[in-house]
């Protein structure tokens, strides 16, 4: 025989009734924390799924761009042909490669732009090589001035408008 | 009795459990909240960095573009020495710290090993020998720069006497750093050979080149040497230090009579108003033909103007071209900037 509940006496500490009581609140809690915590996450990572995206190429544009003003003009400064060479030999041009020499004694260097693909460009120094990536619609010149190089000119593409950056080097050939 | 105990401790273990899922939840709202706003701030600073760069670029820029304009259209340099026209104007550019004539200056890649060892001028060697100056210069020479020969000149000449820019006079420049000069410029090794030997010829004969020498000796290549070769002098004595002036007209080769006479009346009559060439041929007592006036003469060539910008310094050098106007029609080109951060 079973022994009797009295009654108005509650559930002991165990059993499956004791159970269902003290869960119910905290899966209550639970399931609100759990709603909450998703309304907050999902519009982050899912919900605006095609604004972060859209947000990440704006900022990867960015990025490029930035990492091109810092990094192009230090770079440019660098070539310094002397004053009495002559352009052709100081600075050369074949299909997607641009390479300006410069003098330090008579150990010629030189800085060497790529075009790689449609996007992506790479400098190239002695001793460095940086690639700037997300330039949609790269294209790459001499920068003349009065039939002189003076610089390089760099354009792509963001968004529906094309922007252009111009770096010069750091002197000319008399 | 021991019901309501239970109900109680269910109470807090609930609380509990409630306070540690929201305080989770605010930790973890806070991380990500200030992890995109880091993001942003720090693709802002990066922006802003590159602006002010930028900006500081620019401005030097167009402060060294307000000097080279004034040059142009104010410096009477029939008139007025660039030194005295410095003085006249510096305080109406007040990022330009310095404005410097090159002409006053000793080019370290022309310089002839005659001039270096008979004058003044091996003194201002950093303990070595003439033959050791040439060797080195012979192995890395021409130098772009003038800290290229920072370890062969002492530091104080370096920064006042000597330096790397001037076109090239045929009749005085080192005759194997013409050669290269006409090598790089021409790209034809074998024609820059045949210069050099004709050069060398004329020399040996102590016989200066004139303009149709030039002509003939250029022949098809005068357009691709263009200027770069001149029968111009390269110090400009009416801003060339004293030290320098000193040197070339003490050099036993050029026979001056009376050196340092000479000088003093050089030097005093710069001060009111800049020589011309007629009146330094007759302060030195000699005629066109001599070879003192391949050395010297009264036009600055080559300028150098630096100026300052918070984030750093930028060094200009420009060529100077005259027109045969009275007062000459100036222009002037810039051959060279620097940026130099601080």
């Amino acid at each position: 025989m079973l022994p009797l509940i009295p009654r108005g006496t509650k559930p002991g500490p165990s059993g499956p009734g004791r159970l269902a009581a003290t869960s119910f609140v905290e899966l209550v809690v639970t399931i609100f924390l759990l709603v909450a915590f998703a309304s907050l996450v999902f519009p982050l990572f899912w919900g605006s799924g095609r604004a972060n995206a859209a947000a990440a190429v704006e900022n990867a544009a960015q990025r490029a761009e930035l990492t091109m003003a810092s990094v192009l003009p230090p770079l440019c400064e660098q070539v310094r042909p002397p004053y009495w060479v002559r352009q052709e030999s100081a600075f050369q041009a074949s299909g997607t490669e641009w390479k300006a020499h410069y003098c330090n004694g008579r150990e010629d260097e030189s800085l060497v732009v790529k075009k790689e693909g449609d996007s992506r460009l790479t400098l190239v120094t002695g001793d460095r090589t940086l690639s700037i990536g997300n330039l949609p619609g790269l294209s790459v010149d001499w920068w003349e001035k009065d039939k002189r190089i003076i610089g390089i000119t760099i354009r792509w593409h963001r968004g529906p408008r094309t922007r252009q950056f111009h770096a010069a080097w750091g002197s000319l050939a008399l | 009795m021991r019901p309501a105990r239970i109900g109680r401790a269910r109470i807090g273990r609930t609380n509990a459990f409630a306070t540690l899922a929201a305080v989770g939840l605010l930790v973890l709202t806070a991380a990500l909240l200030s992890g995109s706003v880091l993001a942003s701030q720090q693709l802002v600073l990066d922006r802003g960095r590159a602006e002010a760069a930028s900006r500081g670029r620019s401005g030097a820029w167009e402060a060294a573009g307000e000097l080279l304009s004034a040059i142009q259209q104010t410096w009477n340099a029939d008139d007025q020495g660039i030194d005295a026209w410095w003085t006249q104007h510096d305080g109406a550019f007040p990022a330009v710290s310095e404005l410097v004539s090159l002409s006053s200056r000793v080019n370290l890649n022309t310089l002839t090993p005659f001039l270096l060892q008979d004058s003044e001028l091996a003194g201002t060697l950093k303990g070595r020998t003439v033959g050791d100056f040439v060797n080195y210069r012979l192995d890395k020479g021409p130098l772009p720069d003038k800290q290229g020969y920072k370890d062969y000149v002492q530091p104080a000449a370096l920064s006042s006497m000597y330096d790397v820019y001037s076109l090239f006079n045929v009749n005085t420049a080192d005759e194997i750093m013409l050669e290269r000069v006409v090598a790089a410029r021409t790209g034809n090794d074998a024609f820059a050979a045949a210069v050099r030997a004709r050069i060398r010829d004329f020399r040996a004969r102590k016989q200066l080149l004139t303009d149709a020498d030039v002509d003939m000796l250029l022949g098809a290549e005068k357009d691709a040497v263009g200027e770069l070769l001149t029968l111009d002098p390269e110090i400009d004595v009416n801003v060339a230090p004293v030290e320098v002036l000193q040197a070339v007209l003490r050099d036993p080769d050029l026979k001056v009579t009376q050196p340092d006479a000479r000088l003093q009346t050089i030097v005093a009559g710069r001060t009111t108003r800049p020589w011309s060439a007629d009146g330094l041929r007759q302060a030195l007592g000699v005629d066109k033909t001599s070879l003192l006036l391949q050395y010297l003469g009264t036009r600055t060539r080559f300028l150098r103007a630096t100026v300052h910008e918070q984030a750093g310094e930028l060094a200009v050098v420009v060529v100077v071209d005259y027109s045969r106007d009275s007062p000459p029609r100036l222009t002037l080109r810039v051959l060279r900037t620097e940026w130099t951060r601080s």
